[in-house]
């Protein structure tokens, strides 16, 4: 059998996978869910368990999520329709069964737990292939910025916002 | 504080994109094709001579009184492709603007003139005229005049101190940053759009001069083309854009023009030509794109400094490009950089307990950048502007061997004057780096970082070259005053017409040659 090591670094089915090759899968075509316009349910499972492991050590919780999500997609709905696109790729990363396998699991990235996000999101942090770092630049970027634009985070990094400004 | 909107929106001089529901066909003496620093220039320069001008501009009309001060609103609003555009290999991230005003809405105000090095090279190696700094001096002076640039006489905020204070306990040489402001009130917010149009951007001065002089101002309009025959220019295609600026409809609206000059910036430009198919015999469109890329050196302070407030930048050091012939390593303009949450949350690329210590920290974080001097030697050749399937540019950009040594070089530098400082922690912002309690730790591990995108953290706010000037055409798209040389009636006037990088913050030499070139312009 041939080690996944292998494949990460000839990395062909990494960059066909990431490159557009199943772009016109039926993933692709998936209807949002009923509350979002990118995101369906699937989507909204891994972004949600990505989302509590990137933002860790903030006070983020499960009931936060929702209102995450949708400035992630408000975030994403800002970018040109081709990189909409790749985002969409990016997904399927996580969701079809060569991207899970690629990155060492079986089961739904949904339903991961915190260490197995973590230890995969490290493992694409570092990775040799530019291609998954730039994912992990990706991901990182969405939940983080999206986080950090709404002022309920602000206060616990100290940033008192912009002064008000008398008319 | 109250300010009176220069730009009256109900103008018929006004046009908003959104509402145009029928093709339609006008005609004017010039169409100008980008609202920023070199298309405001150089209508107001025509509108001041006295001809009919039109300003297509594919971004949104946002006012003074709409600028908020908030990172969510302003990304998504006055950038290109919200703030996130990246280098084809994605090993870049550009900041440009896409808004009336183009980067200058969103700039961060620092001015300089031309360096007297650059103009020479222009002038010896890329065979351009009329450029030397005597030449150029009273455009320069004229441009100040316009634009309010004047030296800052507040006290630098701390962001900026720290820099100033390590270079002058390492004895580097250190200069004070002038301004496009009047009336400053020091908040911090220029990335943002300037809430109390104190920012001298085109959006508060050279488009409303136009309007003033009769220009017609057009905004949710992307140029698809350029119509030529025989080898003239005649026309531009535009469409109108949806809400979000990104989609453009199927309503066209065709402009005939006497004269053409696109102001699209360094990847708009080349990428209407590209669209256009305009001749390129010697298929220099597009080549030698350069962006000064910038690497970033984060450091502890123990004092609070508060990097959101106060001028962005004010303090600068060209020690490492003056001690740096052309010929020898990169060289690299030093300056501070503004930082807000959520700048600072996506450039730090972690996640995790680590992404949370940095930000807690983020007051007390100070930021240094390098903005490394790309062009001027064989072994920098810059980017190449390439259209994407669906027409819309990119950049693809290599960052070569001999650039990446200057970055390490630039980290060294940064780290070093961030110690000297009084830094308690320096972490060179790359993926296999750590916060450095030394500087002799920090130099160890600084010299090993491996030099891959992706991993160090590099971007750029300053596009240049692609539609070069040279008098030689088989060196530039244009002639010294921007004429193209195989398209008559059209002209580029923007970032993109440098043979190199400026090698420093270009807006006054975009502002500067696009003077020049649109008074030169005869029609
Ligand atoms: C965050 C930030 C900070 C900066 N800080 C400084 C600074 O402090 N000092 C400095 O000197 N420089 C700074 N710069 C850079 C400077 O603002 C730009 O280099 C300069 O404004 C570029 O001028 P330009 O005319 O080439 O293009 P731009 O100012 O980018 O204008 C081009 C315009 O054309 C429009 N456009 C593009 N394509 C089309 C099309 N097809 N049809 C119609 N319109 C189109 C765009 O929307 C844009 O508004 C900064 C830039 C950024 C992004
Ligand atoms: S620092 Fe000055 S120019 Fe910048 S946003 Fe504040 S008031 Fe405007």
């Amino acid at each position: 059998m041939i080690h996944r090591r292998t494949f990460f670094k000839t990395g062909i089915i990494g960059a066909a996978l990431l490159g557009g090759a199943y772009s016109i899968t039926s993933s692709l075509k998936s209807t949002p869910h009923p509350d979002y316009k990118f995101f369906d349910k699937e989507d909204l499972s891994i972004m949600g368990v990505f989302s509590l492991v990137i933002l860790k050590g903030t006070s983020i919780k499960e009931e936060d999520l929702p209102k995450l999500l949708k400035d992630i997609e408000a975030a994403i709905m800002g970018l040109p329709p081709l990189v909409q696109l790749e985002v969409k790729e990016l997904m399927l990363l996580f969701r079809l069964r060569p991207g899970r396998w690629l990155l060492g699991r079986n089961a739904p990235w949904g339903e991961a737990s915190h260490e197995d996000v973590d230890a995969m999101l490290n493992d694409i942090k570092f990775h040799s292939l530019p291609i998954f770092r730039g994912a992990y630049a990706a991901l990182c970027e969405l939940v983080t910025a999206s986080y950090y634009a709404n002022s309920n985070s602000w206060k616990g990094i100290g940033y008192p916002g912009p002064l008000e400004l008398s008319e | 504080m109250s300010f009176i909107e220069p730009i009256n929106i109900n103008s018929n001089q006004v046009i908003d994109g959104r509402e145009i529901v029928n093709d339609l066909n006008l005609e004017f003496d010039v169409v100008v094709i980008g609202s920023g620093s070199g298309g405001a220039m150089a209508a107001k320069v025509l509108s001041d001579r006295g001809y009919k001008v039109f300003i297509a501009e594919e971004g949104p009309l946002k006012l003074t009184s709409e600028f908020k001060m908030r990172e969510s609103k302003a990304y998504p609003e006055l950038y290109q492709e919200s703030a996130g555009r990246l280098t084809k290999d994605k090993g870049i991230k550009i900041l440009q603007g896409r808004n009336v005003g183009g980067g200058t809405t969103i700039n961060w105000t620092t001015s300089f003139k031309t360096p007297k090095r650059s103009l020479d090279w222009w002038i010896d190696r890329w065979k351009v005229s009329g450029c030397t700094t005597e030449e150029m001096l009273p455009h320069f002076a004229e441009v100040e005049k316009q634009m309010g640039i004047s030296p800052w006489e507040l006290p630098a905020n701390e962001n900026n101190e720290v820099l100033g204070r390590g270079l002058s306990k390492l004895g580097l040489s250190q200069g004070s940053i002038s301004r496009n402001v009047v009336d400053c009130q020091n908040l911090g917010y220029c990335g943002m759009g300037c809430p109390v149009g104190a920012k001298q951007s085109t959006l508060v001065s050279l488009i409303p001069d136009a309007i003033n002089n009769g220009a017609t101002l057009g905004h949710h309009l992307r140029c698809e083309k350029i119509i030529t025959k025989k080898g003239i220019a005649e026309a531009v295609v535009l469409r109108s854009m949806d809400k979000t600026c990104l989609r453009p409809s199927s309503v066209s609206i065709k402009i005939k023009a006497k004269k053409i000059i696109l102001a699209a910036g360094a990847i708009g430009s080349p990428a209407i030509l590209l669209r256009s198919k305009i001749d390129d015999p010697h298929k220099l469109v597009g080549k030698r794109t350069f962006v000064h890329p910038v690497c970033l050196s984060g450091a502890m302070m123990s004092e609070e400094v508060g990097a959101w407030q106060g001028a962005p930048q004010v303090i600068y050091s060209d020690h490492f490009l003056e001690t740096r012939p052309h010929s020898g390593k990169i060289g690299f303009k030093l300056e501070a950089a503004p930082i807000h949450p959520v700048i600072l949350a996506s450039v730090i690329e972690m996640h995790g307990e680590k992404h949370r210590y940095v930000m807690e920290n983020y007051p007390y974080f100070q930021v240094v950048i390098a903005l490394l001097r790309d062009g001027f030697h064989p072994e920098s050749i810059g980017g190449e502007v390439y259209l994407k399937d669906d027409g819309t540019p990119g950049l693809d950009y290599k960052i070569t061997p001999y650039v990446w040594k200057g970055i390490r070089d630039a980290w060294l530098a940064s780290a070093e004057i961030q110690f000297a400082a009084g830094a308690k922690k320096v972490w060179p912002i790359h993926r296999e780096a750590d916060f450095y309690n030394t500087w002799s730790e920090a130099k160890a591990s600084i010299n090993r970082l491996p030099l891959e995108i992706l991993k160090a953290k590099i971007v750029s706010a300053h596009v240049m070259g692609g539609c070069a000037m040279s008098e030689d055409e088989k060196l530039g798209v244009v002639d010294s005053l921007g004429k193209h040389h195989h398209t008559d009636n059209l002209y580029v006037m923007d970032g993109s017409i440098f043979p190199t990088s400026v090698a420093t913050n270009p807006m006054e030499s975009i502002l500067s040659f696009a003077l020049k070139n649109a008074q030169a312009l005869k029609i």
